[in-house]
């Protein structure tokens, strides 16, 4: 599958990266797709995708609060210092929820 | 001090409990060597001398009191893709170049449990993805073999592979996702080692691609292997991938008797031009194994060529959600836009490294809604294709034997194409595909006296058969990687 | 059926509804956090790594939140898969920290399959709402917007708390073959039993001024009695029923003219303008996000045994729709009634409770929870959600026993028995006896007491005993009036009434 210029574009931008068109073409994106097509021809009539080598069920924890307020942790490493003494992330204005 | 860099895991713990040397005197030691050889071949993103000490001098205080830990004042390298707390942990990414993160991941945190003793924090390629460790923020680390030759040390674990090689960590830790231990430990002289997905916890260690990474230790000897993987595995909780499974070997492993056993070698490798010195050391290995009494017999992965196209959507699937994070709103890099998406943007231009971003893009191809069938879901089938035909491969064999690489290290400046760096994981990723254990052991040396490897792959959870079939290929090539052999110094 | 009249004729109207409702638990989804956020936690004080979705970081399911879900599929009459997957639904936002939404979306099977709840219809039968699936995923966080004059602030607490998403069914391949909403107060009467079933449960409070139930409301239209459907559009995050009547009615004329105009509906995304009560389109179908969904490669399939759903069935409580049925059958309240003292299990069982053994105290208690004790919910308890406050006089079901019995036997009226109440509410401890005791509250039901009096009021009125004999007979309440307040309103109206009436007749 060929993906155009556009396509490529829009990938970038569902997954927010700003990146020029010259940059993109560059990158050799196209050809490195190109070559994924090779799996087209397998033919996996019936077969079931294998998603994770973990032959286990699905683990579940009991309902427990294991975790104390960590908030001095989690903010230590934010990148804006605006809202931690009120004890918040501090991120860019969005005005549209 | 050259002595105490050559010395091997095992032995190190023989005098250290004997008493004849310190936990202390061999960490400085190495802590020396880091000194004198560290910026030169950049193994380490961050070193932490105090805490080396610090560890030491704890271990020190156990053997003392006659109850030392299993790995009590071994000195290792933590790939830094690892959470260590209140250490940098960057990921070789400048997203993180400044992220100390607050929890401890589950495997350093078994290695501090066990006494082992931590040097530092070793480069890679950024977020492991690549096969030289040039993606890094922080520089490529250099391969101490010929070091006058600028070589890569392999990727993703070349800065543990790098350090181990050289004298500046014994032993230490990679993580696997498409062959990103053992290839690297193929090219440096070591053992690597990728065990069952499962085996080791991925609780804590930066995420690549979930349903492939794979955490495990690389060592110059597989016995070392074996003792640093003893300290690494075990179930975790805190993983819902992880296996309810455990490895543990004493103090070296028990010798396997060849005679007994069936190997296995993959038709389809047959066709992969691999380069003169590869072949004639893997075809030697094979004959002493013969010679040796084991059964050689040849079995079919019929779609084991395509194993690297499926691992090339997979992977980048996985990453490109995974690093869905990296967002500059909660840690790491922030590059302030005009607004929110223009702030998104602008911090992951700048965050993420060219490799990084290709692989996300291509991720991002192959699971929009109109690929997603075609691309992934097709690549999931084909790795189902190929987990199954592993697994009838073990019912006529028990273990399998291929080749690392097709050749020894390349030199950092080489200008290959995406595909053709991809192609260097094309004897490793299909056993990350399967979840299956494989690790890569030294078969001898190339004519250009650099060193290469071949692997043992095994049935899942069949990990220490196939360290010990390793330590008898070990053994026959005979391949001297003492730190001071080669680096000369 | 509720139809719309347009210019050209009449419409029908077909409502699919995504109810979110938040799981009750002690602790997240995926993480140990505590999972009580409510306003008056501090900001980002119940937030794990896992939860900041700091580097390295895993979810592990919490197996109490797979139980609420199973409990309410087995609400909703549905079937539970015994195999289901979670997949990430990826987009960026900054209430959003993993960049992606850990759901179970149509692609993947969800925990609990095709059922059914019976509702009320709009021509007073009761009718069937198909349900597609419900399934879990993790809530965001919040962000404020007033906290800073150029930045938003983010407060994770709420972050990865459990979601169970409950949507109902349109089967497009078998138009004829359906049971859907098909009005807005049909909308309301499902969502209000939605959140019966899960208060009943014990699933969540589904309290939609809190932001505990949620719905994205899905409206087309078509012409009365045809049988295709026609394209729909999604409003989203809806929190009250007034809002989504009016949204639904609002949308479905706005197709209708459309339509009626010769136009074509686009499957727009919609936001609704509180402020006037319009939709307008938040994001055209063209703009359709790619959510990029894949199986969660952190998360394993989840395998549900038969075990476990046994033991949960075995746990089952009587729900709100036989409950009100029974009310109505063997207690011969009416259904509104029913339908109130239903809305939560606090309510019927403090209900239960009062009428005791005495079926015959169910109307007056009924009348009683509804018109006082709902006005002061905080003295009753009748709401968990409400903190027990014991410096309040705390009025319990045998209070209101009691008070009822009271009337019953004619030892208060019911006016002394309001007088009684407000004292309570006032804070008087002791019983409603010993409150009457204390303030006097006698009712007089002795004829030859009241006699007296009356023939006293008798004689001093001449004038009115003189009209109200001329035919005047409106006047009965001036004497009752009189007597009433010679005995300090402690005559029993009903004996004044009568002695009354013989005398001046
Ligand atoms: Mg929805
Ligand atoms: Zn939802």
């Amino acid at each position: 599958m060929a993906f155009s210029k556009q396509q490529l574009q829009k990938f970038a931008h569902l997954i927010r990266i700003e990146i020029s068109d010259e940059k993109l073409s560059e990158m050799k994106i196209d050809s490195v797709i190109e070559w994924l097509d090779k799996l087209q021809k397998i033919d996996t009539t019936n077969v079931v995708p294998m998603l994770s080598p973990s032959a286990h069920s699905l683990p579940r924890r009991s309902d427990i609060v294991t975790e104390k307020n960590s908030r001095d942790s989690i903010l230590k490493n934010a990148p804006d210092d605006a809202g931690k003494a009120r004890g918040y992330f501090a991120v860019p204005k969005v005005m549209d929820e | 001090m050259t002595h105490l860099i050559n010395l091997t895991i095992t032995k190190a713990l023989q005098k250290l409990k004997s008493g004849e040397i310190t936990a202390t005197e061999l960490t400085q030691a190495y802590l020396d060597r880091i000194e004198k050889f560290g910026a030169d071949l950049n193994c380490y993103i961050t070193v932490t001398p105090e805490r080396a000490l610090a560890d030491a001098a704890a271990s020190d205080a156990r053997y003392a009191a006659g109850n030392p830990l299993p790995l009590d004042g071994i000195p290792i390298g933590m790939k830094d893709l690892f959470a260590t707390r209140g250490i940098r942990t960057t990921a070789a990414s400048k997203m993180l170049e400044n992220f100390i993160p607050e929890y401890e991941s589950t495997v350093s945190q078994k290695f501090i449990d066990s006494g082992a003793v931590l040097l530092g924090k070793t480069n890679l390629d950024e977020f492991a993805m690549g096969t030289t460790s040039k993606t890094s923020f922080f520089g490529a680390p250099i391969n101490p073999w010929q070091i006058e030759k600028n070589l890569t040390p392999g990727g993703s674990s070349g800065g543990t592979t790098s350090a181990v090689a050289s004298g500046l960590a014994i032993g230490g830790t990679g993580t696997d996702t498409g062959g990103s231990i053992r290839f690297p430990a193929a090219i440096t002289g070591l053992v690597g080692m990728k065990p069952t997905y499962g085996l080791c916890s991925r609780w804590g260690c930066v995420a690549f691609a979930s349903s492939l990474d794979t955490p495990g230790p690389i060592a110059r000897t597989v016995d070392d292997a074996a003792l640093l993987l003893s300290a690494m595995a075990g179930h975790d909780e805190k993983d819902s991938t992880s296996a309810a499974a455990n490895f543990y070997v004493k103090d070296e492993l028990p010798i396997i008797e060849l005679k007994k056993l069936r190997i296995g070698l993959i038709k389809e490798f047959d066709s992969v031009e691999i380069s003169n010195d590869m072949k004639r050391l893997f075809d030697a290995r094979i004959s002493d194994l013969k010679s040796a009494g084991a059964e050689i017999v040849t079995v079919s992965i019929p779609n084991i060529l395509d194993a690297l196209a499926a691992y090339y959507i997979i992977a980048p699937a996985e990453a490109s959600s995974n690093l869905a994070r990296y967002d500059g709103m909660r840690y790491g890099l922030r590059v302030e836009g005009s607004d929110l998406i223009d702030t998104y943007k602008k911090t992951r231009a700048a965050g993420f490294g060219e490799e990084v971003k290709r692989r996300m893009v291509v991720g991002t191809a192959v699971l929009s809604s109109e690929s997603y069938e075609v691309y992934f879901m097709q690549a999931a089938r084909v790795r189902r294709l190929i987990a199954d035909a592993f697994d009838r491969a073990f019912e006529q064999c028990d273990l399998i034997v291929c080749p690392s690489s097709a050749g020894t290290a390349l030199p950092l400046d080489s200008d290959l194409t995406p595909l053709e760096y991809y192609a260097l994981d094309l004897f490793t990723v299909a056993q990350n595909l399967a979840g299956i254990p494989a690790c890569s052991v030294p078969c001898g040396l190339a004519e250009n006296k650099l060193p290469l490897g071949m692997q043992v792959v095994g049935q899942k959870f069949d990990d220490m058969r196939v360290l010990q079939l390793a330590k008898h290929i070990e053994k026959f090539a005979g391949l001297d990687n003492k730190p001071t052999k080669i680096l000369g110094k | 059926m509720f139809t719309i009249k347009g210019k050209t004729g009449e419409w029908e109207l077909v409502i699919g509804l995504e109810t979110h409702i938040e799981v009750l638990s002690n602790s997240k989804l995926f993480s140990g956090a505590s999972a009580d956020y409510n306003p008056t936690v501090p900001a980002n004080t119940q937030v794990s790594f896992v939860d900041a979705a700091m580097p390295g970081m895993l979810p592990v399911l919490n197996e109490f939140c797979v139980e609420q879900a199973i409990r309410m599929g087995l609400g909703l009459n549905a079937e539970i898969s015994r195999t289901s997957k979670f997949a990430r639904k990826q987009y960026f936002y900054p209430d959003l920290p993993q960049g992606y939404q850990i759901s179970q979306p149509a692609e993947e099977p969800p925990v609990v399959g095709r059922g059914w709840i019976e509702i009320m219809s709009d021509d007073g039968k009761p009718k069937k709402i198909f349900i597609e699936r419900a399934h879990l995923e993790q809530d965001a966080g919040k962000l404020k917007h007033d906290m800073n004059p150029t930045k938003s602030f983010a407060d994770y607490n709420r972050t990865g708390v459990a979601l169970l998403e409950i949507v109902t069914f349109l089967d497009i391949k078998n138009p004829e073959n359906n049971s859907f909403i098909t009005s807005p107060d049909e909308a309301e009467t499902y969502l209000r039993e939605i959140r019966d079933i899960a208060r009943a449960l014990d699933v969540s409070n589904a309290n939609m001024e809190e932001g505990s139930m949620r719905a994205d409301v899905n409206v087309s239209v078509r012409r009365a009695g045809t049988n295709e459907f026609g394209t729909r559009t999604e409003t989203k995050n809806m929190v009250s029923f007034k809002f989504i009547k009016t949204a639904i009615e609002y949308e479905a004329r706005r197709q209708i003219e459309i339509l009626e105009n010769g136009g074509t509906v686009s499957q727009d995304t919609m936001r609704y303008n509180q402020a006037d009560g319009t939709t307008s389109v938040m994001r055209s179908k063209e703009d359709a996000l790619d959510y990029r969904y894949f199986p969660d490669p952190d998360l394993l399939p989840l395998i549900i045994e038969d075990e476990t759903i046994e033991n949960i069935r075995k746990t089952m409580p009587e729900l709100p729709a036989a409950t009100r049925a029974r009310y109505v059958k063997e207690l011969g309240l009416t259904e509104y009634d029913a339908a109130r003292l239903t809305e939560t299990v606090e309510i019927s069982n403090w209900f239960e409770s009062a009428i005791g053994d005495k079926p015959t105290r169910a109307k007056p208690i009924a009348n009683w929870i509804i018109s006082e004790l709902f006005a002061h919910p905080e003295h009753c308890v009748l709401d968990k959600s409400l903190q027990r406050d014991d410096s309040l006089r705390i009025i319990t079901p045998s209070d209101l026993a009691e008070l009822v019995d009271m009337i019953a036997t004619n030892d208060v009226n019911g006016k002394m028995a309001k007088d009684i109440f407000i004292k309570m509410l006032d804070g008087e401890n002791g019983s409603p006896k010993q409150i009457a005791e204390k303030f006097g509250l006698k009712q007089m039901s002795d004829n030859g007491a009241i006699e007296s009096v009356i023939n006293e009021v008798i004689a001093k009125n001449a004038p009115q005993v003189e009209q109200y004999k001329s035919g005047k007979v409106g006047l009965i309440g001036f004497f009752v009036g009189a007597v009433m307040k010679a005995t300090g309103g402690t005559a029993n109206p009903e004996i004044v009434n009568k002695i009354l009436k013989d005398k001046l007749s």
